[in-house]
């Protein structure tokens, strides 16, 4: 199981048009849908309200990782967002996010996938990596980038 | 112990378990190494623990981070420095954490120091121990092996009777090398029995062990002698040591190096002596029946050695045959091991053509295992497959079964004969035929690829269907 086939171009959005948290969270979950990775809509955006509620995934940096378990979820994946005017996602430094990573994975998905996405999480502490996805202008160049993970 | 760089200890986790845990983890590791500082992070994510914090870790940290936003067990680390914060301060925060630790900012957790209780885990299954012990026994017996049965190997380049003076093939060096191997592969029933003893009960299991196995060396029990040996003396100075528990402390000493020791010597000494008979016995009636086996029945015999050879890739099951191989050639009897050897080489190179023919069925890093799986196969080293067969191992042990039966088989049908114990290919010029033996290991090998292509095929084709 590779970093990358967890990405695909439809779920990634360079030019996210929502202006606050609940905005965004709307679009991304869009895109999952569209990407034919969850079956609802509603029951997954709960479930990355759920998580939200628990702590901010906002960590700073400008990057949120909101994520959500549930059997709504097809196959696991990740949906990649851009915003560029910025949304408050409640970051304790009370930054901007810019950047999404937004998880889905099932209910009895394999660690396999787990794995992955826990490799591609220690990815995005790194400087390097962060700076590369900041300036990806397509969605081409942010699969090309997930592909060093 | 002294060390030069200081240690810390942390636990990571959230409640899903899927990003910050990890992320976490980094970055302490991060701000760690930027201080060079040692550290252990132990992730509590939706895979389950993983790198989990020994008794030894705690002991030896100079402070602990706990990033993490479930529960954790805070009792462990009593009595050191503690700093407790949400996991999102792990990513954030994670050089002040490790700064405060170093300049020993955070707080002494209170409460009573909680000491690890002793050898045993209490929660391992029974079946889990016995497996743990086992292996225990035959990974240390493993290199005596190896290296007594490679020289002696060797030794047979002079011609089989190198080693005897009275014979014209006579060679100082060979008999020398034959004394040196001989040796060696003669410690492999005492250390086996000994490291099963000290599993169990450590220095007092493993000197029982070692008399016993020693004993089941020289009476002809042999390695089910060695088995009995090891676990009776393990289990046995287990006991003694707990009911000895209640003498007083001035009696300590005398205790480990004079009473144990004395009794329990005497007592598995006195077991292995009274059943010698009927092991050794046991025994011969096995040994012979297996070589008559392979006289009357080659291909029976080559589907029971190579079944037990793949079915557990180097463990137990696979090391009874491969043990009752290196027994016979102690016998001179070179045509067993040959078709154990085939039967073990062959699982990595299954592993390795599978991914070569079917290159589009596997990614890339599986192909890259695969090549690797080459060498493994080539050195007789069966565990290379493990990574592999883990991920299914219903449907993909009875076809490394399969193609480790043909190669065996095979073999046995051709009377092939090989002398040394292990080594794989690079023993090829001590082999009677060498060119059909690696001919039959290559049918083998090609007949179970084709078999994991297929069912990898068929796997991928399923897969995509649930997925589109």
């Amino acid at each position: 199981m590779n970093v990358q086939d967890l990405f695909s171009l439809e779920t990634i959005s360079l030019d996210l048009q929502g202006t606050n948290q609940d905005e965004v969270i709307d679009e991304m979950v869009d895109l999952l849908f569209k990407g034919d990775i969850i079956y609802d809509k509603e029951e997954f955006k709960q479930r990355i309200l759920e998580r939200e509620a628990l702590s901010t995934t906002a960590f700073g940096y400008g990057i949120a990782i909101p994520h959500g378990k549930s059997a709504t979820v097809k196959k696991p994946a990740v949906a990649y967002g851009c915003c560029k005017a910025g949304v408050d996602y409640g970051a304790e430094s009370g930054e901007k996010t810019h950047y999404i990573f937004m998880i889905a994975v099932g209910d009895d998905d394999s660690n396999l996938h787990l794995q992955a996405l826990a490799q591609l999480s220690r990815k995005i502490v790194h400087k390097d990596f962060r700076d590369a996805l900041i300036a990806c202008a397509i969605p081409e160049e942010v699969l090309e980038v997930i592909k060093t993970v | 112990m002294y060390r030069m760089s200081k240690f810390i200890v942390a636990v990571t986790g959230c409640p899903t378990g899927i990003a910050h845990t990890y992320m976490a983890e980094e970055a302490l590791k991060e701000a760690a190494a930027k201080r060079d500082v040692e550290i252990k992070v132990e992730t509590s994510g939706a895979v389950g623990v993983e790198n989990e914090l020994t008794a030894a870790d705690i002991e030896r940290c100079i402070g602990v981070i706990v990033a993490c936003d479930k529960n954790t067990d805070m009792e462990r680390f009593n009595g050191k420095q503690v700093l407790e914060t949400s996991v999102g301060n792990g990513v954030k925060k994670a050089d002040e954490l490790v700064q405060a630790i170093l300049d020993g900012k955070a707080p002494i957790r209170g409460g009573e120091v909680v000491k690890d209780s002793g050898v045993q885990s209490g929660n391992v299954s029974a079946g889990k121990q016995i497996y743990k012990h086992l292996m225990n026994g035959v990974s240390n017996m493993l290199p005596f092996v190896v290296a007594g049965g490679i020289l002696t190997a060797i030794s047979f380049l002079w011609g089989i009777y190198s080693f005897d003076p009275a014979s014209d093939q006579y060679n100082v060096f060979a008999a020398m090398l034959k004394n040196i191997g001989g040796t060696a592969m003669g410690a492999m029933v005492p250390i086996f029995a000994a490291f099963i003893g000290q599993s169990i009960s450590n220095r007092p299991g493993m000197v029982a062990g070692f008399v016993g196995g020693l004993l089941a060396s020289s009476t002809g029990s042999g390695f089910i002698g060695g088995i009995l040996a090891g676990f009776a003396a393990g289990y046995l100075c287990l006991y003694l040591v707990k009911l000895l528990s209640k003498l007083p402390k001035q009696f300590e000493g005398l205790k480990s190096i004079f009473i144990i020791p004395l009794v329990s010597v005497f007592l598995i000494g006195t077991l292995m002596s009274l059943t010698a008979g009927p092991i050794s016995a046991l025994n011969e009636t096995m040994m012979s029946f297996l070589a008559g086996l392979q006289d009357s029945s080659p291909v029976l015999l080559g589907l029971v050695v190579g079944c037990m050879s793949a079915f557990d890739f180097g463990g137990p099951v696979n090391k009874a045959a491969y043990v009752t191989g290196t027994m016979l050639l102690l016998e001179g009897n070179n045509y067993f091991m040959a078709g154990v050897s085939a039967a073990c080489i062959t699982p990595p190179l299954i592993i390795a053509i599978a991914t070569t023919v079917f290159r589009k069925e596997f990614t890339e890093d599986e192909r890259a295992a695969g090549l690797v799986n080459y060498v493994l196969g080539f050195t007789h080293i069966t565990e290379g497959a493990i990574p592999f067969v883990a991920k299914n191992p219903l449907i993909l042990i009875p076809i490394m079964m399969a193609g480790s039966s043909v190669s065996a088989i095979i073999t046995y049908v051709l009377k092939i004969q090989v002398p040394a114990p292990h080594g794989g290919f690079l023993i090829l010029p001590l082999v009677s035929n060498p060119i059909l033996w690696v001919v039959a290991i290559l049918i083998g090998s090609v007949v179970g690829a084709i078999l994991f292509g297929i069912y990898q095929k068929s796997y991928n084709a399923k897969n995509e269907k649930k997925v589109g």
